[in-house]
């Protein structure tokens, strides 16, 4: 559709802080926000959510051949069994890596990422260059970018994740994790390896 | 739109900087604008397809010399003007007075808002519509329609007029294109499986392959379906 004539010419704030401060001011003046409100959801992102929940699904899914059945095949029903999601707001896919098969997360139009089970995603995941290039050359990219070297017999399948569909990788076991608990499992897991960014398991 | 934001296969951005154990947020600012968005879909003022298609309509050599939540405040300031909730002048003119001291962020409590903001989130979020029946199965071949909508769309150029597999049927889910204008259509959706020939030619290496979500309307059948 067209943009009339009444949009507004809204261009980025020279002093962001002032102009976030501004804005706030009035929401709260209107009844929409309090300022409890704007700690509580800064403290929601910067303390409760984050890659930890996502590590705990994992080392459930590497101890537990049912539950990774589950997880591959429900995904965020099996999800809310290990850590607190709610499932009315997004769904999620988990997508498993082997030997044969390395999956990549993407979001090339805006920055999609499963923050119920990984928290808010790095800077360089929502960077033009990893937008643009995840999607035209990833086993290039992982090998230049994050030292991942995938052999020719290792395919790549790349997720961008445009729709509220998310999705998250479950990362091969480590092979010298073999006799490690659930509890020691999940200190091994790693947010990059829940993107696909970086590869636990042989090769 | 054809716009800025549609950075898949795109070159020239050089390499990606990876910085090491980064804060959530960098800055209070950060904070306080995840906490706007909060407040504009918790109170359902805009949705998450207006949110997206107000980032998308910056100009957009500002898009990229901004940084991610510089964005993000410039998308949900417009959507608070466009929707009336608030006006320039008046965020102007509180910018100026809490510059000079003449007014403070006020102080209100509301010990329940916060859950009524999640729940708003929700429904601002919420994709899933009443089912109908999808015209495409898993294992048919589509090719993805040669479009170039004006408005918001999740249709990528990267993979139009290109051929894949459908890989899963994924349900119905409101359409992006729709409810970022007001609208509240919704179509079957489908994951498609292409191979990475397909969309770059000889630019792809072999074994690689690109999943992405696609509505019915995105797709045609091929010629020798």
């Amino acid at each position: 559709m067209p943009e009339d004539d009444t949009t507004p010419d809204v261009t980025p704030p020279a002093d962001p802080t002032a102009r976030a401060r501004a804005i706030q001011s009035l929401l709260v003046e209107k009844g929409l926000l309090t300022t409890d409100a704007v700690d509580d959801i800064v403290s929601v992102y910067e303390e409760d959510l984050g890659p930890l929940n996502g590590k705990r699904v994992v080392a459930r899914a590497w101890s537990d051949p049912d539950y990774r059945e589950r997880l591959l095949d429900e995904g965020v029903s099996a999800i809310a069994e290990v850590v607190d999601v709610n499932d009315d707001i997004v769904d999620i896919e988990v997508v498993e890596n082997t030997p044969e098969t390395h999956n990549l997360v993407v979001c090339t139009l805006c920055s999609c990422y499963p923050w119920a089970v990984l928290g808010l995603p790095p800077t360089w995941y929502k960077s033009p260059a990893y937008r643009a290039r995840a999607v035209r050359e990833p086993r290039t990219m992982l090998r230049e970018e994050f030292a991942v070297d995938l052999p020719a017999s290792t395919d790549v399948e790349v997720w961008d994740s445009n729709s509220e569909l998310r999705y998250m990788v479950l990362p091969q076991r480590p092979p010298d994790a073999e006799d490690a608990t659930e509890e020691e499992l999940v200190e091994r897991v790693t947010r990059d390896s829940m993107i696909g960014v970086e590869r636990l398991g042989e090769p | 739109m054809d716009g800025i934001h549609d950075l898949g296969g795109m070159d020239g951005f050089g390499s990606i900087e990876i910085a090491a154990d980064e804060p959530v947020f960098h800055e209070p600012w950060e904070g306080w604008t995840y906490a706007l968005y909060v407040a504009g879909m918790g109170n359902e003022i805009f949705n998450i397809d207006e949110f997206r298609h107000s980032i998308e309509r910056m100009d957009p050599d500002e898009y990229l010399d901004a940084a991610y939540y510089e964005r993000w405040l410039t998308a949900i300031e417009r959507l608070f003007v466009e929707k009336g909730v608030l006006d320039e002048a008046e965020i102007d003119a509180r910018m100026a007075a809490l510059e000079s001291g003449d007014a403070s962020v006020p102080e209100r409590s509301e010990p329940d808002l916060l859950d009524d903001l999640f729940e708003g989130v929700a429904a601002s979020y919420a994709a899933w519509r009443d089912h109908q029946e999808p015209s495409f199965a898993e294992g048919d071949r589509v090719r993805v329609r040669n479009i170039h909508p004006r408005g918001h769309t999740r249709c990528p150029r990267y993979v139009r007029r290109a051929e894949g597999v459908v890989a899963a049927v994924r349900g119905t889910f409101v359409l992006p294109d729709s409810r970022a204008h007001g609208g509240d259509d919704a179509e079957p959706v489908y994951n498609v499986r292409f191979e990475g020939e397909e969309l770059f030619g000889s630019a792809a290496d072999a074994g690689e392959h690109v999943h992405i979500e696609l509505w019915e309307s995105y797709l045609e059948t091929t010629d020798d379906a």
